[in-house]
C-alpha cells in the first residue's frame, strides 16, 4: 500500500494526465541494495514534491508500474502493471500482454485489469511509437461484473515512452466502451499506464 | 379436447417439421413416435425385442380407439339406459377383457405400452361394466339379462367338457393351446357378464377364472424363460459389437505408427487427426450398444431368471472405457512416432480439437490429459511450436473470457429455471384432454413431470403440457449429435433430455475468439484449453442453455434405451450408463423429450443471445 506522505503524487498525476507519467519501480525482484537506494531516492524526491507546487511528472515515482483507468464513475489506479511480448513464430503475429496481477497468484489483488493485443514488434523496447489495437479486460472487485471490450471492439494503446533504466514503459490508452458482464455498458475514457517490463521472452 | 396454439415467431412453424424429419433419421427406420402434446393419442413406441409386439401394441391402441368412442357416444344415453346400444357394448366389454390379458402379455414382453394399455382398459373397462349394468337396470336390459342368464345355465356342461380340455392342456404341456381355447371361450364370457353384478357374474365364472389364473401362473414362467433368452442373444450381440473398437483402434493405431496414416476397409485414409475423430464416433458407437445391452438386461432379468448378469455388461463398459483410453493415447503416441516434421504444427493442433471433441463427450477431460505426454513429444520434433509461449499468451484471456460468460450466464438464469427443478415442481395441472366420464380433472397438486406412468400416458403428456409449454428453462451441457445436425441434446439426467435446434448465432463470437487466441485457417490452437474453446463454438457444442418449451414428448425410459440409435450416443456422457436403476419397476419409468426453442446459450468463453424477432 502506498504511505500517505506520498499518496500526494495520485493529485499530481491526475492533474497532468495527459503528460506522461514517471518512470515506475517494480521493488520487488530488485536486489536488496538496488531496493534501499531505490526507497532512498523515492523518499526525496516526493519531499521536493510536496515542498514544490511546481511537478515535474517525471520526477515522481509510483510503486510499481500502474495503469489510471478513467473510468466515467471514478478515475482508478491500479497499482502494479507488467508488460510482456510473447514471441509465438511460426508466421503467427506476436502478443502484447499487460496485466496488473500476477497470472500464477491465486490470490488475486483487486481492481484488476489486463490488455492484450497482436504486434509484429519482438521485444518491448520495440513497442514505443506502435499503436495495438488491443482487448481490454477490468474487473473491479472480486463480486462486480467483469467488463471487456466488444466482439469487433478494441481500445487504442499507443506506446510513447521507454525507460532503459527502470525498464519500464509508458502508454495512453484510448477510449473505448466496454461490455460488462451484468449487461450495462461501461464507458472509459482516455487512460494511461506505465509497466514494468517482464524480462521473459 | 384439442389444443391450438397461435404461432408468434417464424421459427416455430419451421420447428416441428424439421424436428420430425430429424426425429425420423434418430430412429432406424419408421417414424415411429411417442405421444406428444400435441399428438397425445400417438401409441407409446415400441422396441419389438419380441417378435409380435409391435403389432400387438398397434390393435391394441387402436381397438381402445374404436372403444372409447363407443364409451363416448353412450354419454348422452346414460339419462334413457333402455336405447344403449347392448350389441356394442357387449362386444367391447369381452374384447376388453381379451385386450388387458393382451396388456400383460406385452408386459411380460418388456414393452412399456403394456402398462399403458393395461391402465387405459381397465379404466374403460370399469366404464363398460357400468353403461352394462345400467342397461340390465332398464327394462329391456332386465328381460335380456334373464336370457342372457339362461344361455349361461344352458352353457354349464359346454363350459365343464372346455374345463376339462383345458386341463388336459395344462397337464401336457400345451400352453398355448390352453390359452386359444380359454380367450376364445373367454371372450364371449365376458361379453355377457358385463351385465351380471360381480356376485352374479361369479356363479358363472369361479371355475372358469380359477383354471384361467393356474395356466396363467404357467404361461408367465415360460414366457419369461423364453423371452430372456431372446433378449440374452441380444445382449450379446450388442456386446459382440462393442468389440468393434478395440479391433478398429489396434488396427489404426498400428498403421499411424508405422506410416503417418491409416486406412479404413472402404479405402478411407485416416490422418492421427482425423483417426481420433474417428475412433471417437466408434466409441460412442459402442457405448450405445452396451446402453442398449444394459436396458434390455434390466427389464429382462427379473426373478426367476438367472442371476442379473448386469455387474457383466458394468465390466464390459468399463473394460471399454479402458480400452479407450489406451488406445487414444496410444494413437497420439503412434502420431508422435510417424509424423514429419513439416506436418506436426497442424497434425499438433488438429489432434487438440479432435481430443477437445472426446472430452465433451465424456465431460471431463481424462483423455486430453492422458495424451499430454505423448503430445508433447510430438511438439518437441518441431522446434518452431512454442508451445508453452502461446499457453502464456492465450491462457489469461480464456480465463476472463470464462469469467465475463460465467457472470453473464448467472444473471440470465434467474429468469430460466433449471430444467430438473421446473419438471420436478408440483403444481395442479391447467387443462386436460380426459373424457369427461372419467371424471373431472383433479385440482391437487402433484410433480410437473412424473417420473412414473401414473395415468393413461395420452392425458400425462396433456396435463403435464399444460404446465410447461411456453415456460423458461434452463439445463447443461449443449452437445450437438453430429458435425452437421440441425439438433443438440441436453443429455439425459434426471429422467428428461433436452433437443434443441442449432446453429445458434455465434458467428461474431467465434471469430472475435478466433482473433483472440491467434487462430487461423493456417494457425489452429495450441493449448488444449484453446482447442476446446474454438472446436466448442465450431461444433455447436455449449456448457448451458436458456430458452422456452416449445413441445413435449412422453417416451418410455428403458425403450429409450433399448432402442439407442448409434447417432444418439451423445445422449449419455461416454462411459456411463443411463441412470435407470432407482427400484422403480422398469416398464413404468418415464423419459421426457423437451423441444427448446433457445433464447441464450453459454459457451466456456461467451454468451450468444438470440434477440425475440429471430427466435
Amino acid at each position: 500500500m502506498i504511505p500517505s506522505h506520498l499518496r500526494l503524487w495520485r493529485t499530481q498525476i491526475a492533474a497532468f494526465r495527459w503528460l506522461p507519467l514517471v518512470a515506475g519501480m517494480f521493488l520487488a525482484g530488485c536486489s536488496k541494495e538496488k531496493a534501499q537506494d531505490l526507497v532512498d531516492s523515492v523518499s526525496t524526491q516526493v519531499r521536493s514534491l510536496a515542498e514544490s507546487d511546481e511537478q515535474s511528472a517525471a520526477t515522481v515515482l509510483p510503486e510499481a508500474g500502474s495503469v489510471t483507468l478513467n473510468l466515467v464513475s471514478a478515475r482508478t489506479t491500479i497499482p502494479g502493471a507488467n508488460l510482456a511480448v510473447h514471441v509465438l513464430g511460426g508466421g503467427r503475429p506476436n502478443v502484447v500482454q499487460i496485466l496488473t496481477y500476477d497470472p500464477n497468484d491465486n490470490t488475486r489483488r483487486y481492481p484488476c485489469l489486463m490488455l492484450h493485443g497482436t504486434t509484429t514488434v519482438d521485444n518491448p523496447t520495440g513497442l514505443v511509437g506502435q499503436q495495438i489495437q488491443c482487448d481490454l479486460y477490468f474487473q473491479a472487485s472480486p463480486t462486480a461484473p467483469v467488463a471487456m471490450t466488444g466482439p469487433g471492439d478494441f481500445v487504442q494503446v499507443e506506446f510513447t515512452q521507454f525507460d532503459p533504466v527502470e525498464k519500464t514503459i509508458q502508454a495512453t490508452v484510448g477510449a473505448a466502451t466496454l461490455i460488462g458482464s451484468d449487461g450495462d455498458q461501461v464507458v472509459v475514457g482516455q487512460s494511461s499506464l506505465i509497466a514494468m517490463i517482464d524480462g521473459e521472452n | 379436447m384439442s389444443r391450438s396454439r397461435p404461432s408468434r415467431f417464424p421459427l416455430r412453424r419451421a420447428l416441428p417439421l424439421t424436428l420430425a424429419l430429424v426425429l425420423c433419421g434418430w430412429y432406424t427406420g419408421s417414424c415411429r413416435g411417442n405421444p406428444s402434446n400435441t399428438d397425445p393419442n400417438r401409441a407409446l413406441a415400441a422396441h419389438g425385442t419380441i417378435e409380435g409386439a409391435k403389432e400387438l401394441i398397434a390393435s391394441l391402441y387402436e381397438l381402445y380407439e374404436r372403444a372409447e368412442t363407443q364409451a363416448s357416444q353412450c354419454q348422452p344415453l346414460r339419462a334413457n339406459p333402455a336405447r344403449l346400444p347392448v350389441r356394442q357394448i357387449a362386444t367391447f366389454s369381452g374384447q376388453i377383457w381379451k385386450a388387458q390379458r393382451d396388456a400383460a402379455h406385452l408386459k411380460l414382453m418388456g414393452e412399456p405400452a403394456g402398462e399403458d394399455l393395461s391402465t387405459k382398459f381397465t379404466l374403460l373397462g370399469m366404464e363398460f361394466k357400468k353403461l352394462g349394468l345400467l342397461y340390465r337396470n332398464s327394462a329391456p336390459g332386465s328381460r335380456y339379462q334373464l336370457s342372457l342368464r339362461k344361455q349361461l345355465d344352458g352353457d354349464a356342461a359346454k363350459q365343464q367338457r372346455l374345463l376339462q380340455q383345458a386341463g388336459n392342456a395344462l397337464r401336457n404341456g400345451n400352453l398355448d393351446s390352453f390359452e386359444t381355447m380359454m380367450e376364445s371361450y373367454g371372450v364371449k364370457l365376458y361379453e355377457k357378464l358385463t351385465f351380471f353384478t360381480p356376485v352374479e357374474a361369479n356363479k358363472f365364472s369361479s371355475r372358469f377364472a380359477a383354471m384361467l389364473v393356474n395356466g396363467d401362473a404357467k404361461l408367465s414362467v415360460k414366457r419369461r424363460g423364453d423371452y430372456f433368452k431372446i433378449a440374452q442373444a441380444k445382449i450379446h450381440e450388442h456386446l459382440a459389437s462393442a468389440q468393434d473398437f478395440p479391433r478398429a483402434a489396434a488396427q489404426i493405431t498400428k498403421e499411424i505408427a508405422a506410416t503417418g496414416s491409416a486406412t479404413l476397409p472402404d479405402g478411407t485414409a485416416l490422418e492421427p487427426p482425423q483417426a481420433v475423430a474417428y475412433l471417437t464416433e466408434l466409441w460412442g458407437k459402442s457405448s450405445a450398444a452396451i446402453i442398449r445391452a444394459s436396458a434390455l438386461e434390466l427389464v429382462f432379468a427379473g426373478s426367476g431368471n438367472p442371476p442379473s448378469s448386469s455387474s457383466k455388461i458394468n465390466a464390459e463398459l468399463q473394460w471399454l472405457n479402458q480400452e479407450a483410453g489406451k488406445y487414444f493415447v496410444a494413437l497420439v503416441q503412434a502420431a508422435a512416432q510417424s509424423t514429419a516434421q513439416p506436418k506436426v504444427a497442424s497434425t499438433y493442433g488438429a489432434l487438440l480439437k479432435e481430443l477437445s471433441v472426446v472430452d465433451r463427450r465424456v465431460g471431463n477431460h481424462s483423455i486430453s490429459q492422458a495424451c499430454r505426454d505423448a503430445l508433447r513429444q510430438l511438439a518437441a520434433k518441431d522446434p518452431a511450436l512454442r508451445i508453452d509461449a502461446y499457453e502464456r499468451a492465450t491462457s489469461e484471456v480464456l480465463k476472463w473470457r470464462k469469467r465475463f460468460a460465467a457472470q453473464r450466464a448467472k444473471i440470465l438464469e434467474r429468469e430460466y429455471p433449471q430444467s430438473t427443478v421446473q419438471l420436478s415442481a408440483k403444481a395442479a395441472v391447467k387443462a386436460t384432454n380426459k373424457p369427461e366420464f372419467f371424471g373431472s380433472l383433479s385440482t391437487s397438486r402433484r410433480t410437473t413431470a412424473s417420473e412414473v406412468f401414473n395415468v393413461p400416458a395420452n392425458w400425462q403428456v396433456f396435463e403435464s403440457a399444460s404446465l410447461l409449454i411456453d415456460k423458461p428453462l434452463s439445463s447443461r451441457p449443449l452437445i450437438r449429435l453430429q458435425p452437421n445436425s440441425p439438433t443438440a441434446v441436453v443429455p439425459h439426467q434426471n429422467g428428461h433430455y433436452l433437443n434443441v435446434p442449432v446453429p445458434l448465432p455465434a458467428e461474431a463470437a467465434l471469430a472475435n475468439l478466433k482473433a483472440a487466441l491467434l487462430v487461423d485457417p493456417t494457425h489452429p490452437p495450441l493449448s488444449i484449453a484453446a482447442a476446446d474453446a474454438i472446436s466448442s463454438a465450431q461444433r455447436q457444442d455449449y456448457q448451458r442453455v436458456g430458452g422456452v418449451i416449445d413441445r413435449i414428448h412422453l417416451e418410455a425410459a428403458v425403450t429409450r434405451f433399448i432402442g439407442l440409435p448409434e447417432v444418439a450416443y451423445v445422449l449419455i456422457p461416454l462411459g456411463q450408463l443411463p441412470a435407470l436403476r432407482d427400484g422403480k419397476p422398469p416398464l413404468t419409468k418415464t423419459c421426457w423429450r423437451l423441444d427448446v426453442l433457445p433464447h441464450w446459450a453459454q459457451h466456456d468463453y461467451f454468451i450468444v443471445q438470440i434477440s425475440p424477432s429471430t427466435r
